[in-house]
């Protein structure tokens, strides 16, 4: 293949900004340390000291060393949108009580998710509104054992979810206060 | 893989945006050739004796469409000289008391815990191979400087040394067919690219990866991590000599010496 300078000059010129930062490449990770307002979404205050994979529309992912050790995805999504696993959608009318047995059905389809188990159930308030919490266990397909606790709750035509992960050795037990003090940061703006 | 170019082709702009290119995205790819806590001179003062858990290794065939498959017979054999390569280094070391914990002498709950310390060793692997190959990043910068990591608390084998050796391998071993397509290959291209500058398809021969940790045995805090590679089919783990080389270059700068 023969390579044309005009069709590698532009190619060269970004992947050198990208390379060294001046052009952020999509999906980049920026620590920030203040309340952050998605708009007429959700608020919440991130963690000192953690990274945040922007940019954040419906969908926000944070993580102190790195997904594999402890990821927090905060996510609105449309109640029209079915569940990925188990592939049903939420219903507007649904309890909390129900909302969590479908989730906790959607992660039990989970093929990445062996063995799960389901340790907590819990209604509560998530975001100023009446919602649930699940705290569940899993492993993956090399044995490593995770941990998991999710809050959801259904406003409007919207589904509200915060879920926690880590390895259930250190890092789950390690990080989970931070989350929770997270999650009594988080409200729900319309 | 870049062919012959010619004369003209050589002093060609093109030739030389292409340099830089590869330039800028080396630079991106650099990491720190180790990793350590920042009290970790302290600590290591401390430090009388080092036991070297049994190794994690992976060995994988690929094949000739790229198929990664799993060997456990290979993997087994990699481990077994690995484990061997770590020893004969680390025995070299006067000031420290080394050894082999052998599973055999190991209780259920020890090999679980190691076990589960070595899952955890995995997945610190992965965020770190991530924060090093863009560490060019200030954030990410900032995260390897303040280097805090663990495998979690060792409730079981705590007591049988001061720190321990962790060990994680992985090798990638092309199949003969895969080998013997890449020659011919290479081999047909090297004569049609002598006129002119062309970029010669070539199949990966695999990497070899070696990362060693020292970790405190009671908290599992991670006091020094290295990871080295081997590309294109150099190194085979499963090879005494192989394994002995790489696990040389793995524990060179290693913060205890004579």
């Amino acid at each position: 293949m023969n390579l044309g300078r005009k069709s590698l000059l532009p190619v060269l010129l970004l992947t050198a900004l990208m390379t060294v930062g001046i052009l952020p490449a999509w999906g980049t990770w920026v620590t920030i340390e203040r309340r952050w307002i998605s708009g007429d979404k959700f608020e919440v205050d991130v963690p000192a000291g953690w990274l945040l994979r922007g940019p954040v529309e419906d969908q926000m992912i944070l993580t102190r060393d790195g997904v594999w050790l402890q990821v927090v995805t905060i996510e609105r999504v449309s109640i029209e949108k079915e569940l990925s696993n188990v592939k049903k959608p939420l219903v507007k009318s649904m309890l909390p009580e129900e909302i969590s047995e479908l989730i906790a059905q959607d992660l039990g389809a989970d093929k990445t998710k062996l063995n799960l188990q389901i340790l907590e159930r819990a209604t509560t308030d998530v975001g100023g509104h009446p919602g649930f919490k699940l705290v569940y266990s899993y492993e993956i397909s090399s044995k490593l054992k995770k941990t998991g606790v999710c809050y959801g709750a259904l406003v409007d035509a919207w589904y509200y979810y915060l879920n926690y992960e880590g390895p259930s050795r250190h890092y789950f037990p390690r990080d989970r206060e931070t989350f929770e003090r997270l999650k009594d940061t988080f409200k729900i703006t319309l | 893989m870049l062919g012959k170019a010619s004369r003209n082709s050589a002093r060609h702009p093109g030739v030389r945006l292409v340099c830089l290119g590869f330039v800028f995205l080396s630079i991106g790819c650099v990491g720190p050739s180790f990793l350590a806590r920042s009290d970790m001179e302290k600590r290591i003062g401390a430090i009388a004796t080092i036991a070297i858990l049994p190794p994690s290794v992976d060995v994988y065939e690929i094949d000739l469409t790229g198929t990664p498959k799993r060997v456990d017979a290979w993997s087994d054999t990699a481990r077994e000289k690995v484990w061997a390569a770590a020893a004969t280094e680390m025995k070299k070391l006067k000031r420290v008391l080394v050894t082999t914990l052998s599973p055999n002498s190991l209780s259920e709950s020890q090999r679980t815990d190691i076990t589960e310390s070595q899952l955890v060793f995995e997945a610190v692997n992965a965020s770190l191979l991530w924060l090093t190959s863009s560490a060019h990043v200030p954030q990410f910068a900032e995260k390897l400087r303040n280097f805090d990591y663990s495998v979690g608390n060792f409730a079981e084998i705590g007591a049988r040394a001061d720190a321990l050796l962790m060990i994680r391998g992985f090798d990638q071993v092309s199949s003969t067919g895969r080998k013997v397509t890449n020659l011919i290959m290479v081999s047909a291209m090297a004569g049609a690219a002598a006129s002119r500058m062309v970029l010669i398809p070539s199949l990966s021969l695999g990497q070899s990866s070696l990362s060693v940790a020292l970790v405190d045995a009671r908290t599992g805090e991670i006091l020094w991590y290295r990871r080295v590679f081997s590309a294109a089919g150099l190194t085979d783990l499963r090879d005494p000599e192989s394994a002995a080389s790489l696990m040389r270059r793995a524990l060179k700068e290693f913060p205890i010496s004579d």
